[in-house]
């Protein structure tokens, strides 16, 4: 009994989990303040729903269903009850339960969050890397315009471009979807098709796969992925000029140990905060991109729940993207801890 | 003592009339942030001039003339027309109204008030108003803002008021955070224990003592932010939740356009340019006001 | 053959902004087994005189012209592999902030296991660590496991510095740099550092600059003392001479704010504020400040006179047809 206790304890000592149920508790008190907002609005959610012309024994039989006849107070403790049982209550739209519709297209909105992540690695770090090396010369610059291109057009606005440019007048990229009609019939195994498609060893699929990828992802990160390479320039231009730098070289530390790792891993730890970030917020900007691209994720299932006002789906999906934001919250908060001795050491002392 | 602290503060504002005339001095000499200045000053002046100096200002709301329609960019219309024939160059400049009206709106709303919860929030830190304050923030960070914005949209009626009201939901806690950081760093300084030891009232040491030491982060955050909001703005009338044709906002218009790509690209190029270079011009903008700031 | 010569070395730093004209044709000698002093108030540039002999001042920072030879071979005309070898296993510096001279993300050992494989590639991989142990121990650091293991930010203060210094051993076998090792450091354990330090020189045979506001150990720890007021040296002295009987009046000045020869800080008690090196006072550059100020000092440099056997002075009292004495 002790033990348990004890465990449970030093569990709930554990950073992370602290930071994590705090989180949570924040997103219950968001879905309370949108189940009051969308109560206190005029019109009839189920009319707005299912269209004005429904007869008015099915308004009220889905009343029923939906408990929409009882009070406030009470229609949120019932759909408190189905978020305990993993169930989010039923859609308008899709008569189904909103859980059951939101694992069918997690895994393509994962899939297109992975790949941002990656991409803006693969892109973020040489770039600031390089463009720190030398302050000033060509790359740097160029880096530097690219950055405010980078922020200036949002996100959807680099989906419109990029279809326009690679898949109209290019012709190279598909411009919607996510596979091909032909390649369609691909075992499912974890629902991420790049991974599926190359279990079932068929690399046409994955290559397929990859090109409708690649639109979406490039749209969602690009701009903040210029950014990131920006910031972690500025890190490194800054720490170039500390005290243990000159100590290094007074030393006679060949300047390539100097930058890529005594300069890299303090600037490198400097970036990850915003990326982290970073990665979270796409799965806000997805909303709009998966739309634009018809990617079957579950952020344009959102999209369409939002514009149907079907409120157990909205509801619904904004506390799945603010789990995923919890989580990628504690993965990022994990990762410093793991590259950070200063964060490591001091938070063991403390509990 | 009263008359000598009067003194102390004549002095002060003196030296801030001069660190505010080095500033200005300081941002002219950043050319960048210049042409931002210069393209903003640019666009209000267009946006509020706009039925004079559009070629066609009837065009910018509901207008029908489908013999125009579809004209790629051209001497008469210098962005082509749309597919009622309506210009896109008048409708973009009418456009700007819309978002200068959005991000004056919302600034308008949450720098006041987010001003005021950061600084009682950093003054009283670790005291219920700041558990208080830091608890409601909290609850408006946990979604991405983008989520929170389209999800409270999409729960009241799609128009620009609550289009405007749900990005100020989504604004006011990253504001606050900002000013709440900035507060409880100089709560410790010796000029704020000196006003306390003076038997100052707190109202006056939080807006006559704090508040003008933190003007430049807060015009820095709110110059940088504006770019976000237009962002936000734009993408709620995009997906459909804010603003509806035919009223002529940049999102919605590029919503309404980007169906007839690839054929007619220049429609959805128009908005799209116009949401750039009013994003870009407040990026440059607060690049420039943080690099007069930080070198203080 | 002096072991290390500075000649006429001028140093610009550049901001966005402004140029600022730090170093102004500063020469300075150091023989083989001289131990040399270098005082002034702080931001007079002996820091930067330190960094500009191994080159290694930060990327704002330009020698813009003059000479350092080392053992007889310019270091500013040589190859770079040159002047990193001379890094590497010649000359070692201390630098002023313990916490700022250690890399905060990474161990003590990972660092000086990087030095010594530079410092002493011709040992076997397998030796460096105990060759700092060693070090450590030399440092009076005896518990080197628990060191080697830590990140700087679990050590003390006066640990760093120790470390600091063990890691400026490792390079330093003909000279050593030492750029006031114990300004960040406690008042209590000041006088320790600098003794060590002293002790170490001696022992290893090393030559030493050592830059300090305590005057009271340079006193002790020198044969000669250099006097750098706004990046120009303004005297030259052996030691004694210059605490007994100091001829410039900054020289003066500068030992008379000392409260005491003790190890406290000093700086505040000199009239009037270190020049603004962007817009350097013209003539000499103490003139703005000088109680003895003249005409041609605002108008025309102050040559370096040598006065008596070994004492240089650049004041225009003590040049020729000038008055005073």
């Amino acid at each position: 009994m002790g033990k348990t206790k004890a465990f449970f304890k030093s569990i709930y000592k554990n950073v992370f989990v602290r930071r994590a149920l705090r989180s949570l508790l924040s997103l219950l008190g968001l879905s309370l303040l949108i189940f009051i907002l969308a109560r206190v609005l005029p019109g009839d959610p189920i009319k707005t729903a299912l269209g004005p012309d429904i007869p008015e024994e099915v308004v009220e039989r889905y009343r029923e269903m939906l408990n929409l006849n009882k009070p406030l107070y009470l229609q949120y403790f019932y759909w408190l009850m189905d978020v305990f049982q993993l169930k989010l209550g039923r859609s308008l739209v899709t008569i189904r339960d909103v859980s059951a519709d939101i694992t069918d297209f997690f895994p393509a909105t994962l899939e297109l969050l992975l790949a941002s992540a990656v991409f803006r690695i693969i892109v973020a770090f040489p770039l600031g890397v390089l463009s720190g090396r030398k302050p000033g010369a060509t790359m740097d610059n160029a880096i530097r315009v690219l950055a405010y291109v980078g922020i200036c057009i949002p996100t959807f606005g680099w989906a419109i471009i990029l279809q326009l440019v690679f898949a109209y007048w290019l012709n190279w990229l598909p411009a919607i979807g996510r596979i091909s009609e032909e390649f369609m019939g691909i075992p499912k195994v974890t629902g991420l098709m790049t991974i599926d498609s190359l279990i079932s060893g068929n690399v046409p699929a994955f290559i397929d796969v990859l090109k409708h990828l690649l639109i979406p992802t490039v749209a969602l990160s690009i701009g903040g992925a210029v950014q990131e390479a920006r910031i972690l320039r500025a890190g490194m231009i800054e720490n170039i000029s500390r005290d243990y730098v000159l100590n290094m070289k007074s030393h006679g530390i060949p300047e390539r140990i100097i930058y890529f790792k005594y300069v890299l891993k303090p600037s490198i730890i400097a970036v990850v905060p915003t990326m982290g970030l970073d990665v979270a917020s796409t799965v806000g900007n997805a909303f709009l991109v998966e739309s634009i691209c018809n990617w079957p994720g579950m952020s344009r299932y959102g999209m369409m729940a939002m514009l149907r006002k079907d409120l157990n789906a909205i509801v619904g999906v904004v506390l799945v993207i603010g789990i995923v934001y919890i989580v990628i919250n504690t993965i990022t908060d994990i990762i410093l801890y793991a590259i950070d001795p200063r964060i490591r050491l001091k938070e063991r002392g403390e509990s | 003592m009263s008359s000598d602290y009067s003194a102390v503060a004549r002095k002060e504002r003196e030296v801030r009339l001069e660190n505010l005339k080095r500033a200005w001095f300081r941002f002219s000499r950043n050319k960048l942030a210049v042409a931002g200045l210069v393209i903003f000053v640019t666009i209000v002046t267009m946006a509020s001039l706009a039925e004079y100096i559009t070629p066609y200002p009837s065009h910018a709301g509901l207008y029908i003339n489908f013999k125009e329609k579809y004209q790629p960019p051209n001497p008469n219309h210098i962005l082509g027309t749309d597919m009622y024939g309506r210009d896109v160059f008048t409708r973009v400049v009418f456009g700007f109204r819309y978002a200068l009206m959005m991000v004056g709106v919302v600034l308008g709303i949450v720098v006041p008030v987010g001003t005021v919860l950061g600084l009682l929030a950093g003054y009283y830190k670790g005291t219920l108003i700041d558990h208080v304050i830091n608890g409601a923030s909290e609850v408006f960070v946990a979604v991405p803002p983008l989520v929170l914005a389209l999800a409270i949209c999409s729960v009241l009626e799609p128009n620009v008021l609550n289009a405007l009201l749900a990005i100020t939901l989504m604004w006011w806690p990253w504001y606050t955070r900002m000013i709440y950081s900035v507060t409880s760093s100089l709560r410790n300084e010796p000029y704020v224990w000196a006003a306390k030891a003076l038997g100052m009232r707190t109202t006056t040491i939080l807006f006559k003592e704090l508040l003008p030491n933190m003007l430049g982060p807060i015009l820095t955050k709110a110059t940088l932010d504006a770019s976000w909001v237009i962002i936000i703005g734009a993408s709620i009338s995009f997906v459909g939740l804010g603003a509806q044709p035919p009223t002529p906002d940049l999102g919605t218009m590029l919503s309404e356009y980007c169906r007839y790509l690839p054929a007619y690209w220049w429609m959805t190029l128009g908005p799209l340019l116009g949401i750039v270079a009013l994003v870009l011009s407040f990026n440059l903008m607060g690049d420039g006001f943080r690099d007069v700031f930080a070198g203080e | 053959m002096n072991l290390l010569e500075v000649r006429n070395l001028r140093v610009n730093y550049r901001s966005y902004w402004y140029t600022y004209h730090v170093l102004n044709d500063v020469s300075l000698q150091v023989s083989q087994g001289d131990k040399v002093g270098l005082i002034g108030e702080s931001g007079s540039g002996k820091t930067t005189l330190l960094k500009s002999i191994l080159q290694i001042l930060p990327p704002q920072g330009r020698i813009v012209s003059g000479e350092v030879l080392w053992k007889g071979t310019d270091l500013l005309k040589v190859s770079k592999d040159y002047v990193t070898n001379v890094r590497r296993k010649e000359v070692g510096m201390i630098f002023q902030d313990p916490l700022g001279a250690l890399n905060p993300v990474f161990k003590v050992k990972e660092q000086f296991l990087d030095i010594l494989r530079h410092s002493h590639s011709d040992h076997d991989k397998s030796d460096h660590l105990s060759l700092a142990e060693e070090l450590l121990r030399s440092v009076m650091l005896p518990d080197t496991a628990r060191v080697l293991e830590s990140y700087p930010f679990q050590l003390s203060g006066g640990m760093r510095q120790r470390v600091i210094i063990a890691m400026a051993l490792a390079s330093a076998r003909d000279l050593l740099l030492a750029d006031e090792p114990t300004t960040n450091l406690d008042v209590t354990i000041q006088d320790q550092i600098l003794r060590l330090i002293g002790e170490l020189v001696v022992k290893r045979g090393l030559s030493m600059i050592l830059v300090s506001h305590a005057l009271g150990m340079v006193a002790k720890m020198t044969h000669r003392v250099y006097v750098m007021y706004a990046g120009s040296i303004v005297e030259e002295a052996p030691t004694l001479k210059l605490f007994s009987e100091p001829l410039h009046p900054y020289t003066s000045m500068l030992i008379e704010s000392a409260p005491r020869l003790a190890s406290t800080r000093l700086g505040e008690g000199i009239k009037g504020n270190p020049p603004d090196y962007r817009y350097p006072p013209s003539g000499c550059r103490f003139h703005p400040r000088c109680p003895y100020a003249t005409g041609i000092c605002k108008e025309v440099r102050p040559p370096n006179v040598e006065v008596s056997k070994h004492r240089y002075v650049a004041c225009h009292m003590y040049s020729e047809g000038a008055g005073g004495g």
